[in-house]
């Protein structure tokens, strides 16, 4: 059990975690080297939806800059882009993954002032960075919406204007083919939410 | 306290991290063992000067024991001790004789296996020093059987039942000393002793704690083995080895200035096996030892004394006579231990351990143990290597996986 301390219980369609999220190494059974007091709430549809991450211990500042909301959730990352760049999206991949990267980066924080693994800029352009590594290609807020409609298409057409932001139609521009590549990365679903994060 | 069984079993297990932190780690002692055995090996080899005498190699002191404890520093070095035994008699040799004759072929060892440093010779033994990459250094003892010599002399001093003890008196050998007056001349009055036997008498005192340990280790399947006696011996810890591991600790650091008067671990060790009641629990354990262990020093006409279990005669206290100071040190470590160790069972919650308890038990072992007992307390924590874990993890996600960069919205 990676998190033996977190009691999992149930209330509606909703699934409420909650107790000490501990960061343990695997030293010489050396213990937890730090916990953070957290609430997960994962709806019924997860991983259609994130799960909220709260950190209840008041230890995290909610300020922006730390990747806090004032009503304590936690930007833990951006979801879809997580999804869309890992295969297993089981909950608990998520726990180990994410919500332990995003606890561990606060840890490092208080400790060192830095981001461990990096951040995503805040709105849009976190959002368009997210895109960009999912879309494997450098991306402003403006060409990741153009990539991301393109990818939530049911069946690209060559007659609609190129993503690439060409202004010319796919069939005179990148062409349905190789576009199929670019598409591939990026679901439909994961496309449309990225869509209705972008402002 | 409102639950006196759960709080104990939480001090217990708080107490068994650390004592398990403070015990040599496996992977040195699967080192020392092959090295003791590589030198066994080389001494029963055909081209051996000593073949004929079917030499043999067996570890003795607080690695046979089970008690050994990680050095203070990263400086010091664990010292094994190994009895060297041929068979042969001491008509054979001089005590001078027997030294030299090990002494040379633990030196083509060492020349055979390019160590850099030479065998030393020391006052009883032959001491293999450190070898870089390793943290400890091998003292053999050369002995010669003496099971009918130290029957008889039990015999002479009353001792009878402890003379029929086969099991005890078998492992009897005579040892060199370059202090003997019969040092150099061939003669049958050698200094006797008997590591071996002490273990087994060390043994017999916890072996209902040892058998129970044992079944629960081969019960839960974490070592497999076809029945429950193939369970390796040092892979079971009982609360005795465990209690003489933490006394061990406290004392270590206690005396960290005054290492030459401090008081000795065998008398320690004894009288903690004396006290020693096969608790289950090591609090318990440790609450009944410390209470205990000094009625167990005899008082032989105004002299104090501290038998050895397999030779009465012997005064492991023998010391304290010219040594004033010794005495004092015995005693006074024993009251700081007690109220350090009492302070933390009778009046503290198993995560408050007190600072004088702390620093006894080193922090770097506490601090660990208590968070890994109570992992909420983590957060809190005073971890003097927190910030080294915290990098060491970021560096282990880093090396298999891109770690998650969080995002915030701006509001």
């Amino acid at each position: 059990m990676e998190q033996p301390l977190l009691q999992a219980s149930q209330r509606n369609d909703d699934f409420i975690v909650v107790g000490p999220f501990i960061l343990t190494d695997n030293i010489n059974d050396a213990g937890p080297f730090d916990s953070f007091n957290v609430g997960i709430v994962v709806s019924s549809d997860y991983p259609e939806t994130a799960p909220s991450v709260y950190e209840l211990g008041e230890r995290i500042p909610h300020k922006v800059d730390r990747h806090m909301f004032n009503s304590s959730a936690c930007c833990v990352t951006v979801f879809s882009a997580w999804k869309e760049q890992n295969s297993d999206h089981s909950f608990r991949k998520y726990l180990s993954g994410p919500i332990r990267d995003f606890f561990l980066s606060q840890s490092h924080f208080e400790e060192t002032d830095k981001w461990p693994f990096g951040e995503y800029e805040h709105g849009d352009i976190g959002i368009a960075q997210a895109c960009s590594e999912v879309f494997q290609m450098a991306l402003s807020p403006d060409d990741a919406k153009r990539y991301l409609k393109y990818a939530a298409l049911d069946r690209p057409k060559g007659h609609l204007q190129c993503p690439c932001g060409s202004g010319l139609i796919i069939r005179k521009c990148c062409g349905i083919s190789k576009l199929e590549t670019v598409r591939s990365r990026c679901s439909k679903s994961s496309a449309l939410r990225l869509l209705r994060q972008l402002s | 306290m409102n639950n006196p069984s759960l709080t104990t079993q939480l001090h217990d297990e708080v107490l068994e991290k650390i004592a398990k932190a403070l015990d040599i780690s496996p992977a040195a002692h699967e080192e020392a063992s092959r090295k003791f055995m590589s030198l066994g090996a080389w001494l029963e080899r055909s081209a051996s000067t000593l073949v004929a005498y079917e030499p043999e190699i067996s570890p003795q002191g607080s690695f046979l024991l089970g008690t050994v404890i990680k050095p203070l520093t990263d400086e010091d070095e664990y010292d094994i001790d190994l009895i060297c035994r041929l068979r042969a008699s001491k008509h054979q040799f001089s005590q001078k004789e027997l030294k030299a004759a090990v002494g040379k072929e633990v030196q083509a060892y060492s020349a055979a296996q390019n160590m850099k440093n030479a065998p030393e010779e020391k006052r009883r033994c032959w001491m293999l020093p450190y070898v870089k990459g390793t943290q400890f250094h091998l003292d053999v003892l050369p002995s010669v059987p003496d099971t009918e010599h130290y029957r008889m002399q039990l015999r002479d001093s009353g001792y009878f039942a402890l003379a029929n003890d086969e099991a005890i008196i078998e492992k009897a050998i005579a040892i060199t000393d370059w202090f003997d007056p019969s040092y150099e001349v061939k003669t049958s009055n050698w200094p006797s002793s008997n590591p071996l036997g002490y273990a087994e008498w060390f043994q017999r005192r916890m072996a209902v704690e040892f058998d129970r340990r044992r079944q629960a280790l081969f019960d839960s399947q974490q070592i497999v083995v076809a029945k429950v006696q193939d369970v390796p011996k040092h892979r079971v810890k009982t609360t005795l080895q465990q209690v003489v591991q933490l006394l061990k600790r406290h004392r270590d650091v206690m005396f960290k200035d005054e290492k030459d008067d401090k008081p000795i671990s065998i008398i320690i060790t004894t009288l903690a096996a004396h006290a020693y009641e096969n608790e289950a629990s090591l609090s318990q354990a440790l609450d009944n030892v410390l209470a205990n262990m000094e009625n167990f020093i005899e008082d032989r006409g105004g002299i104090k004394w501290v038998s050895n279990p397999v030779n009465p005669k012997e005064n492991f206290a023998d010391k304290w006579q010219e040594v004033p100071e010794k005495q004092h040190n015995f005693y006074r470590w024993l009251r700081t231990a007690k109220r350090d160790f009492s302070a933390y069972l009778r009046a503290s919650a198993s995560h408050e351990m007190p600072a004088s308890l702390r620093d006894a038990l080193g922090e770097r072992y506490v601090e660990p143990a208590i968070t890994s007992v109570h992992p909420e307390r983590a957060s809190t924590a005073h971890s003097t290597q927190k910030k080294e874990r915290v990098l060491a993890s970021v560096a282990s996600v880093a090396s298999v996986r891109s770690g998650t960069k969080p995002w915030g919205h701006s509001e």
